[in-house]
């Protein structure tokens, strides 16, 4: 759905990329404020990795309930199309206007005419067919290319007419006035770092990967077990994985720390048997609320805290766990620990679109950043620099403040 | 749909089952995703329960359980979002206490403690709330059924509302 | 809308998701032979292709009613269904969507009797709380086009700008005599090496040249009544006092920095000074040498202020850079339990810092570094944790890391912001909604931003002043609005709690519940009565729970309509429905009501 903005419409578009906390709160205080927004998103749905989250902290609510809200209040407002499922190919330069060149690629399900009854994923031989993620509102069923033999059974028993599988990409064009870039944060590959064994075994987990995996909504339903089904009794968690580190990501992703000690807190909460131990370099609980929650949230429910960057995680032969390999300062002698579960956390790293290379607006990527600041380009959230949830959603309204103020300057 | 290899039978059965009649009054937040994540899941659940949904528990008197238990409803949920999640500003917070003193009422008025359950942010996710309802389930089962009272069919309870 | 208005109902088959669980030859039936419905009509999906919006057009006709649906729920397609019988002039007062799928056909396939009759219930326990429903009253707000700054840091600084170029007038009110708070303390800024200057300066010209903000220095808010829309704000000052309106307020008053008494041997040995009094000294005088050992947590993070304080390290990494750089043979040490740099350009800093020539000790809380030297610091000793071992170094000027903290530590030492709903956290600072609400508070039209919400850096503050700014105009850029817009998380509030002065006994229970001081008792020639005041309350309904005998209440679900939806709940499979109220008995008639098992329905 897609509108094309006539030539000197006095509501100047603004183009959001991204559908997280800080693109949706760009394109509510846009659209407030009088202008028409474009809020494009890559993914099926809104709300980013937040929405994605079990729990957040230092609050504990769950990730998607402070979004959704918000997510709907995007739906229903009259002046924010939404384009999930979509890319900016290119921004062709204009006077005074741009044109953003949106790829839609959506999927053969429609989730406006979707009405959830199953039929399709029960149709389908392959498992090609799967429910959008959990709190998803509506809920629609989805069609996995990867896994899609085109048999068309799906579609034949749909019976609203949702699926076409051979449903076509499509171009869309809109001019804009401005662009306010937030394409958030996503893992990064952590195999050049070999000492920490990411992908050497299952249950050594990147953070995001873990979370799901933990999570109430998720195939454990909150328990928190091995790979191979048995309980996990001691789960260690390594901080700045990939992160503060030249080889792979130089920056401090900020979000980590805390990250890990509502990770480690609700393992605990789930099960008070487990050990939890957190190998950390700073731990930076600078932000609102942020030591609080680590005294009385992480330290008294027992959280071992170990000052250490692990010099080797590695799984023990024959199956029998994880190892962890670091040096004791205090007694200065190298120290092996063995694990049921290992946790990375640490490898984030902002997306930047390829597209936005060879734009005619300026936009610095030096840092590895989405540092936009010119005439009528904006960014905010992790794209611009590591930033949680409320930071994110600050630097989304100061953003559309200043394109609605400096716009064009 | 789930399959059954004698439907009929087993329907029969599960219908003519007597279960304890239970009311939850389910916020629309925390609650009522979880209540709503059991049906998005299909989890099955006995059907001898009803969801009056709320915009917040706070809304949840003291009057509305004991109405319930006078009209022969054998169990009472009151639903809410954690106590640090309440969308309005820790509302939730007195609910949780009105309810811990009307347990210790109910108690003595014969009614029994056992009957109201309260959850506070336990049951936003589908197959939370479908366990939370079968234990409330097999709680009372064990307990007899409530009787309906009499009431005064001229005492309509919070008679003080003005009508448009 | 009255409670007589004939009721369509319309049911969703869903396609056989909910047909093919509920009988709905046998709901239809006990459906239509209610006679509190008009009609009955069943859809295959209402959500699509516009059945639903057809079949209310055929039973509303000329005569519109109320349409109550049994469909899917709420999150899946019922507020779609809402908002689309919207958008044919059908108010969303006069819709119910009673959730018969996930609510029950989805949940009790294996007993279709059971679903069958539970369905009846749930569809009539919506028809009660439609039919009873009344609509709360709302009042339009004239808003004041104004907005009220108070502080003229960074943080209230970039709000005043922000506001002012959005085209917003703009009062500006800074105690000091002049704007820039702490831009006018800092030697230079962190991340990187700004200078304050460079950062001071464009805001005050852009204020300058903005004529809609007028700034008040030397001045404070001494009073401020009202709720959003319409502020009275007090102001005093030495040449007198001033009184004007604003639409928002958004509190910028930032904090205050704790001065290191009694740590360290601070104010007892010279050359151990604070994080403040280096930046003092680096702003005039650049030829500062001499081995420095910098000590950050100092009385933070501790028991007493159980938070980080966010800008002394960054802090204390660009000073140590710049005495490097002052005097390259001079030992600069920081002495830290963690290193707080989150993110790229703080990470940066602390790079440069090692690359500079700094060096890090990292200490454990209970066991913090001891201060040498009789009359003037000579030396520091602190146990390194990494290297495992004590250390020795020499010092010629110790600098304590200045923390910040909260001006007022509770409500009862802050009555101007307490007025209008303003609360402290734990700690002291300015409580705010979380997540994507987080420079607002639960006082509508109340913003908060910079250090008076929670320690923060330049460059966080002055994001925040433009994020409050930015949720300021959402109010003030409009000159009426209503009060059931203001709630932030939804579009609309759910109701207005509404009083009943005949019956309300000025007990002030309900005054003492409201989360949002809505709230009050007021003199009427009666006495003491119950008065919500419509531009605070969020209909939460807190004080309907806490009234003991009604007489306060939510209008779109008051008491009448919770107990015939009791009444209803477990009625069906009685198939007795009293014809003798066609729905124009009155409502406090007493109805044919059997016992257990024969019960129904009356209303």
């Amino acid at each position: 759905m897609a509108l094309n903005t006539p030539a000197g419409d006095p509501a100047d578009p603004v183009l959001v990329v991204g559908g997280g906390v800080a693109g949706i709160s760009a394109a509510l205080d846009l659209a407030r404020a009088g202008r028409s927004v474009h809020l494009v998103e890559r993914g099926g749905e809104l709300g980013g990795q937040t929405a994605r989250l079990d729990k957040l902290y230092p609050t504990d609510h769950c990730g998607f309930c402070p979004v959704w809200s918000e997510v709907r209040l995007c739906q229903h407002h009259p002046r924010v199309t939404i384009y999930t499922r979509t890319t900016v190919r290119e921004l062709l330069p204009g006077d005074g206007f741009q044109t953003a060149v949106l790829q839609q690629t959506p999927n053969g399900i429609d989730p406006l005419r979707c009405v959830f009854c199953g039929r399709c994923a029960r149709e389908c031989t392959e498992d090609a067919v799967v429910p959008t993620p959990p709190h998803v509102n509506p809920p629609a069923f989805r069609i996995e290319p990867s896994r899609c033999t085109r048999c068309g059974r799906c579609s034949d028993a749909c019976p609203t007419g949702a699926i076409d599988i051979d449903r076509k990409a499509t171009e869309t064009r809109v001019r804009v006035q401005g662009v306010i870039w937030a394409t958030g944060f996503e893992a990064a590959d952590l195999s050049p770092a070999k000492e920490f064994g990411a992908g050497s075994h299952p249950d050594i987990m990147e953070a995001l990967a873990f979370e799901e995996w933990i999570a109430e909504a998720g195939p454990n339903q909150g328990r928190v077990r091995c790979h191979d089904g048995r309980p996990a009794k001691q789960v260690a968690f390594i901080q700045c994985a990939g992160a503060r580190d030249r080889r792979l990501l130089p920056q401090c992703n900020a979000v980590c720390c805390m990250h890990a000690l509502k990770q480690a807190r609700w393992v605990k909460r789930r099960n008070p048997d487990c050990g939890c131990v957190i190998f950390y370099a700073d731990l930076r609980t600078e932000g609102h609320g942020y030591e609080a929650y680590y005294r009385n949230g992480a330290l008294k429910i027992g959280i071992e805290m170990v000052r250490a960057r692990p010099g080797m995680v590695y799984p023990l032969p024959g199956g029998d766990g994880i190892a962890v390999r670091y040096e004791n300062t205090l007694i200065r002698q190298p120290v092996m620990e063995r694990f049921d579960m290992v946790v990375l956390n640490g490898g984030l790293r902002p997306v930047v679109p390829a597209e936005i290379d060879g734009q005619s607006v300026a936009v610095n990527t030096a840092s590895g950043f989405i540092e936009a600041v010119s005439g009528n380009s904006r960014s905010c959230g992790f794209c611009k620099a590591p930033a949680d949830v409320e930071v994110s959603a600050v630097h989304g309204s100061a953003a559309a403040i200043e394109m609605l103020t400096e716009g064009g300057r | 749909m789930t399959v059954h290899s004698d439907p009929g039978i087993v329907q029969n059965r599960r219908d003519s089952e007597h279960g304890p009649k239970i009311l939850v009054f389910a916020c629309r937040w925390c609650a009522g995703i979880g209540a709503d994540g059991a049906g998005r899941q299909r989890l099955p659940l006995p059907a001898d329960f009803r969801v009056i949904a709320v915009e917040c528990a706070s809304r949840i008197d003291p009057d509305t359980v004991l109405k319930s238990f006078s009209e022969g409803v054998d169990g009472v949920a009151i639903l809410g979002c954690h106590l640090d999640g309440c969308r309005y500003n820790r509302a939730n917070h007195a609910t949780a206490k009105r309810m811990a003193l009307l347990s210790t009422l109910l108690e003595s008025v014969g009614i029994g403690a056992d009957r109201l359950l309260t959850s506070f942010g336990t049951a936003h996710e589908g197959h939370q709330f479908a366990d939370l309802m079968r234990r409330f389930y097999e709680r009372l089962q064990g307990m007899p059924q409530q009787c309906r009272f009499e009431t005064d069919p001229q005492a309509v309870s919070g008679g003080g509302v003005d009508h448009a | 809308m009255k409670h007589t208005d004939p009721v369509d109902c319309i049911l969703c088959r869903c396609h056989g998701e909910i047909d093919g669980v509920v009988d709905f030859g046998q709901l239809q039936k006990q459906l239509e032979d209610d006679s509190r419905l008009r009609s009955v009509s069943v859809g295959n999906a209402l959500c699509l292709d516009g059945e639903l919006e057809s079949l209310a057009e055929c039973a509303g006709g000329r005569r519109p009613g109320k349409v109550l649906i049994g469909a899917c729920s709420f999150l899946a397609r019922g507020d779609a269904l809402i908002a689309g019988l919207e958008n044919c002039g059908i108010s969303r007062d006069r819709v119910f969507v009673a959730d018969i799928r996930e609510g029950c056909a989805w949940l009790h396939a294996d007993r279709p009797g059971k679903a069958t009759r539970k369905a009846t219930d749930i569809v009539r326990m919506g028809m009660t709380a439609l039919r009873h429903r009344e609509v709360s009253a709302d009042v339009n707000i004239t808003v004041q086009p104004r907005v009220l700054v108070i502080g003229g840091g960074p943080a209230g600084m970039a709000a005043a700008v922000a506001a002012g170029r959005a085209g917003v007038a703009v009062d500006l009110v800074e105690t000091s005599g002049q704007l820039g708070g702490m831009l006018n303390r800092l030697s230079r800024v962190a991340p990187g090496d700004r200078s304050a200057e460079a950062i001071l300066t464009p805001l005050l010209e852009a204020i300058q040249a903005i004529p809609m903000i007028r700034v008040h220095t030397g001045t404070r808010v001494s009073e401020i009544r009202g709720s959003a829309g319409d502020f009275d704000v007090s102001l005093a000052s030495k040449t007198g006092s001033a009184r004007l309106s604003a639409g928002a307020v958004i509190v910028a008053t930032g904090a205050k920095p704790v001065l290191p008494n009694g740590q360290y041997r601070y104010g007892q040995l010279s050359g151990v000074i604070s994080g403040m009094e280096l930046e003092k000294i680096l702003k005039v005088d650049r030829s500062v040498g001499g081995n420095t050992v910098f000590i950050q947590c100092a009385d933070v993070r501790n028991s007493k202020r159980p938070y980080c304080s966010a800008i002394c390290c960054p802090a204390a990494l660009k000073n140590a850079i710049r005495l490097k750089e002052i005097d390259p043979g001079a030992e600069v040490t920081i002495v830290h339990r963690d290193i707080m740099t989150p993110g790229h350009r703080l990470e940066a800093d602390y790079r440069r810092a090692t690359a500079a020539g700094g060096c890090f000790i990292r200490f454990a809380p209970e066991n913090p570094p001891r201060i040498e030297g009789d009359n003037r610091v000579t030396g520091i000793r602190v146990t390194d944790i990494l290297a495992g071992r004590e250390r020795h170094l020499k010092a010629d000027r110790v600098v304590l890391g200045t923390a910040v903290e909260p001006r007022i530590k509770t409500d009862r030492d802050d009555p101007v912001m307490t007025a209008i709903g303003l609360a402290a956290d734990t700690h002291g600072f300015y409580r705010v909604q979380p997540f994507l609400h987080t420079v607002e508070t639960d006082a509508a039209g109340v913003f908060v931003c910079g250090t008076a919400r929670w320690p923060v850096m330049v460059d966080g503050a002055m994001a925040q002043g433009k994020a409050a700014a930015a949720k300021a105009m959402d109010l003030v850029a409009h000159p009426v609005r209503k009060a059931s817009r203001l709630i932030g998380f939804q579009a609309v509030r759910f109701a207005c709690a509404r009083v009943s002065p005949t019956t309300c006994s000025g007990c002030g229970n309900c005054a003492a519940v409201c989360p949002y001081n809505a709230c009050g008792l007021e003199k009427t020639e009666h006495g003491l009565r119950a008065a919500v005041n419509p531009v605070r309350c969020m209909g939460c309904g807190s004080c309907t729970a806490a009234c003991p005998n009604g007489s306060i209440s939510l209008p779109e679900l008051g008491a009448t309509a919770m107990v015939r939806m009791i009444e209803n709940a477990f009625t069906a499979g009685n198939l007795t429905v009293s014809n003798a109220l066609n729905g124009v008995a009155d409502r406090s008639a007493p109805g044919c009501r059997d016992r257990r098992n024969g019960g129904v329905v009356n209303q």
